[in-house]
């Protein structure tokens, strides 16, 4: 999402001693490329997190080409025209920068790094590089390289971590394969295998411009001299075409759909999933409130039952998985050893009949909007990393065009009631709207 | 679900939180409308010294120790307790004692219930932690202010007043027993626990904290009230609490939640120091697995080491942090794993050294082979100055990065205690880096990094990788099962 409006200031500075739960920017556009820019000052301590969003991800990979967007993210640290192959990291690790990394999640990829704050120059010329020049120094061999790091890396996270192929599993039944949300956001190995290097350059022209990107610093500069700067790195690239969006139907599901995966492990696991409202529409504040009271907490009511008083589940885990398309509300309950996974899907089908027959009590919602409100307050202590201000900022961007969403984002969750949840939960729970997988233990 | 481009790193040095720096301006220059300025990276301006805050220290009458920084930037508080007894502590014939209490303390008190806690916690928003390690038990929650004092008197009551209650009890038991099973599922688990086995033997940092099954099935209250007893004291603990609070409204909340904590004197001294045993290859056997499970290491130092510093810059340049050796290796050229580094865990007693890494099945030997050269190489050359300028910038610019939060301020403070670290501990650190030579980490290498002793553990498809792991010469391979016992059957076909 892009906006064309001219720079404006909102919020204040806050006091040092008593700062509201705002996060204070200034946003603009360069005029020459259309690159948009957030700026949030905040001198507490001598640190700038620079957070690049570009607007693309999972989302905008071509048929057959599952898992390219992030395969593409690797590829953005292998250096560009005027940075070297290993300089970003090693320039960046020794100027004292930390949790320099990057991430592919469905609706975007982002970019992220703290540096001290006389270092910012550095980062804006890493950044500003490999947008502008990424394709100048592209070789095979640094995709084949790449290529074998994100086997080793969906190795690692899917096929050899417990119930990691039962969790693609999910979101290949939820969807269909042409679908942007099928499967998991690293891929198959036949499409990775398949990636070209014309698919990369091409990839890089349609959705890499400076227009189809946010760059938000947070922390310890001086605006005039962060705006200088950026004219200098960034307003010197030229404009590219801005991506038009590809409208993306969701087929709603209407017979519930099961899968059984078989996979090495001791404990048989069962996950329900629907599909529920897309990130900050009406209906996902509740569905957040309603994940914690079922299953965040000892005092959640599937923790309660399943592993508290009957003693059949080990773990209990309940989330909404907030996206633009369609977010994804989750149920996943692991068994205790002997345990059958019919007895598991019975007593979580018993917990979830309850809360749509009577709404949670007050207290319930109480408890979970506070555990949700602590939570956000925690991360609004860090100007960076995967969760802090600057993500915050293009994160609530991206989503709703307002970057300084923080206090109305709270506000979400003090308007959700008792029967608000009872009404989602009616809505939302039904067995014809499914996706079951129950993970079968293998010897 | 994301991806991220590589999995997170622990802070090798953490630290305190600072109240307030100077604004600077960054350096200007003007915009050529060419390339040439991306030529060159920019130049920048020195940053200002950084000076870390000092956390208060208090003792109360009961001899608890509370250590306080004030934080006023967000209505948010932090706080942990953390007692120096942890699983190195559990009796030989009891490994798993202390992680069992841990759990038991949150299954009631005298006046409250396991769901009454459950639910007076949760309703004030605050998750509470209780983790146990080789050397400490502790208990660190987050909350808005307003609701500070009364997690605060929860946590206390179950730290003071815990009931034991025999069906409880029970509860716990079956629920570590299933714990024990799950963790048998995963193979990076499996192979840690495997690791800490052949390096540790019987010593009491040889098991996880979880423990072992034996153990968890015989272990009943009296041996929990002993452990109680003899290390859950307020002499051998201390509170920290990172808030908008001063030091004497710390202490105000400190003497009425924990003031009538009772526990005889003194401080418990840490497990005595292992003694290396024989190197082996050990091997975990999982049928067709996609990738082995590697680690690589010995026995190391504890955390009192005067080489601390140069030992650090050692394994920064050698697997520390992304741009390390190994990761470079065989990462950036070999493509054989997501990624590999090393660590020196430096505990109260003796700690270890190693290397861990997930690797394609087909390049486990050629991995272990050259995690092992890349280790050899630190004690044979030295390193280049502009690697070691690197690793110390890495350590010595990025401290106030992870100043941020509260709760990240009050675990660092907490491990000041621990390791007997002085409060002032922060504001020399950059200094104690940058003192470090290339002969200082050439002769750190040569004492800490030992070839010859290197242990192999690999959790993976055992036919696929013992004919090549045969070339190391570590005297033949040793099979142990998912528990981390030795496999007493034959080896899988």
């Amino acid at each position: 999402m892009i906006f064309a409006a001219l720079p404006i200031l909102v919020g204040l500075f806050a006091a040092p001693d008593a700062a509201p739960l705002t996060i204070p920017y200034e946003r603009y556009v360069l005029a020459q490329n259309g690159l948009e820019v957030i700026l949030h000052q905040d001198h507490d301590l001598p640190v700038v997190a620079v957070n690049i969003w570009y607007h693309a991800g999972p989302k905008n990979e071509a048929p057959g080409r599952t898992g390219f967007a992030h395969l593409f993210e690797h590829l953005m640290f292998q250096g560009s025209k005027h940075v070297k192959d290993d300089e970003h990291f090693k320039r960046l690790e020794s100027a004292g920068a930390s949790l320099v990394n990057g991430t592919t999640d469905f609706d975007r990829t982002n970019y992220l790094e703290n540096v001290p704050a006389n270092q910012l120059p550095l980062a804006l010329w890493l950044e500003s590089d490999r947008m502008g020049f990424l394709l100048d120094t592209l070789t095979q061999a640094k995709l084949d390289n790449q290529r074998d790091v994100v086997m080793n890396e969906r190795r690692q996270s899917v096929e050899n971590t417990p119930y990691g192929l039962s969790d693609e599993k999910v979101m290949q039944t939820l969807f269909p394969p042409e679908h942007p949300y099928f499967g998991d956001v690293i891929g198959s190995m036949d499409d990775l295998k398949a990636a070209t290097l014309d698919d990369v350059r091409d990839f890089f022209n349609r959705y890499y411009s400076p227009a189809n990107a946010t760059l938000v610093l947070a922390g310890d500069f001086d605006a005039d001299a962060a705006k200088a700067l950026i004219e200098r790195y960034f307003g010197t690239l030229p404009r590219r075409p801005t991506p038009t969006a590809r409208h993306i139907e969701t087929p709603a599901i209407t017979k519930e759909r099961r899968a059984v995966v078989k996979e090495p492990v001791g404990l048989p696991r069962v996950v329900l999933a629907w599909l529920s409202a897309p990130a900050f529409a009406p209906g996902d504040a509740d569905a957040d409130v309603l994940a914690f009271i079922l299953g965040s907490g000892r005092a959640s009511r599937l923790h309660k039952r399943l592993v508290y008083d009957l003693e059949i589940a080990t773990q209990v885990a309940v989330s909404q998985e907030s996206l633009a398309l369609t977010s994804v509300f989750r149920v996943v309950v692991v068994g205790r050893p002997g345990v059958d996974a019919s007895r598991l899907e019975a007593e979580t089908q018993a917990v979830l009949d309850a809360i749509k027959k009577e709404a949670p009590s007050a207290r319930e919602v109480e408890r979970a909007r506070n555990q949700l409100v602590t939570r956000m307050v925690t991360a609004l202590q860090l100007s960076g990393g995967f969760s802090g201000r600057a993500e915050m900022l293009n994160r609530y961007n991206q989503y709703l065009g307002e970057p300084d969403f923080f206090a109305k984002d709270i506000a979400r969750y003090r308007d959700v009631t008792p029967q608000s949840v009872r009404a989602f939960a009616l809505s939302l729970l039904e067995t014809d709207h499914r996706a079951v997988v129950v993970t079968v233990p293998t010897p | 679900m994301s991806r991220c481009l590589l999995v997170a790193l622990a802070a090798l040095f953490t630290a305190l939180a600072c109240s307030a720096t100077t604004p600077h301006p960054t350096p200007l220059a003007a915009a050529p409308a060419s390339e040439s300025l991306r030529e060159e990276p920019p130049h920048v301006a020195a940053l200002p010294e950084f000076v870390p805050p000092v956390a208060g220290r208090q003792v109360l009458n009961n001899g608890l120790t509370l250590l306080t920084l004030e934080r006023r930037r967000l209505p948010i508080a932090s706080a942990a307790i953390v007692i120096k007894s942890g699983a190195g502590e559990d009796p030989a014939a009891l490994p798993g004692l202390a992680g069992f209490l841990a759990e038991a303390l949150r299954a009631g008190t005298e006046s409250r219930t396991a769901d009454e806690i459950a639910d007076e916690l949760e309703t004030r928003g605050a998750t509470l932690a209780v983790s146990v390690d080789q050397d400490a038990m502790t208990l660190s929650f987050t909350t808005l202010t307003e609701n500070f004092d009364a997690v605060l008197a929860v946590v206390a009551d179950l730290l003071m007043h815990p009931a034991f209650k025999p069906e409880e009890l029970e509860r716990v038991r079956r629920k570590r027993l299933a714990a024990l099973r799950q963790e048998q599922d995963d193979p990076s688990r499996i192979a840690s626990r495997v690791f800490r086995a052949v390096l540790y033997g019987g010593h009491p940092y040889g098991h996880t904290a979880l423990g072992k099954l034996e153990a968890i099935t015989k272990l009943g209250r009296a041996d929990l009230e002993r452990f109680y007893a003899a290390h859950l004291r307020p002499a051998n603990a201390a509170l920290v609490i990172v808030g908008p609070y001063t030091g004497a409204e710390a202490g105000a909340k400190a003497e009425a939640q924990l003031g009538a904590w009772r526990g005889r004197p003194g401080v418990t001294a840490p497990p005595p120091a292992a003694v290396d045993g024989t190197p082996q290859i050990a091997v975990v056997d999982r049928p067709g697995a996609p990738q082995s499970e590697i680690r690589v290491g010995h026995l190391g130092l504890s955390r009192s080491h005067p080489d601390y510093f140069p030992v650090m810059m050692c394994n920064a340049i050698l697997g520390g942090v992304f741009n390390s050796r190994i990761n470079m290796n065989l990462r950036e050229e070999k493509g054989i794993t997501y990624g590999a580094f090393s660590s020196f865990e430096l505990w109260r007693s003796r700690g270890v050294f190693g290397v861990g890494a997930g690797i394609v099945t087909k390049a486990t030997a050629t991995a272990v082979a050259e995690v092992i050269r890349e280790i050899a190489r630190m004690r044979d050359t030295d390193v280049g100055a502009d690697e070691l300028a690197g690793a110390k910038e890495r350590y010595a610019l990025s401290l106030p990065s992870s100043f941020e939060n509260v709760n990240a301020i009050a675990g660092n403070i907490a491990s000041l205690y621990l390791h007997d670290l002085p409060l002032d501990y922060f504001r020399t650190v950059a200094a104690e880096i940058r003192k470090v030579t290339v002969a200082d980490v050439r002769r750190v290498a040569q004492a800490h990094l030992r070839p010859a002793q290197l242990s192999v553990v690999v959790v993976g498809d055992a036919t696929a990788v013992a004919e090549t792991l045969s070339i190391l010469d570590r005297g033949g391979i040793t099979h142990f099962d998912a528990s981390g016992e030795i496999h007493k059957g034959p080896p899988s076909p």
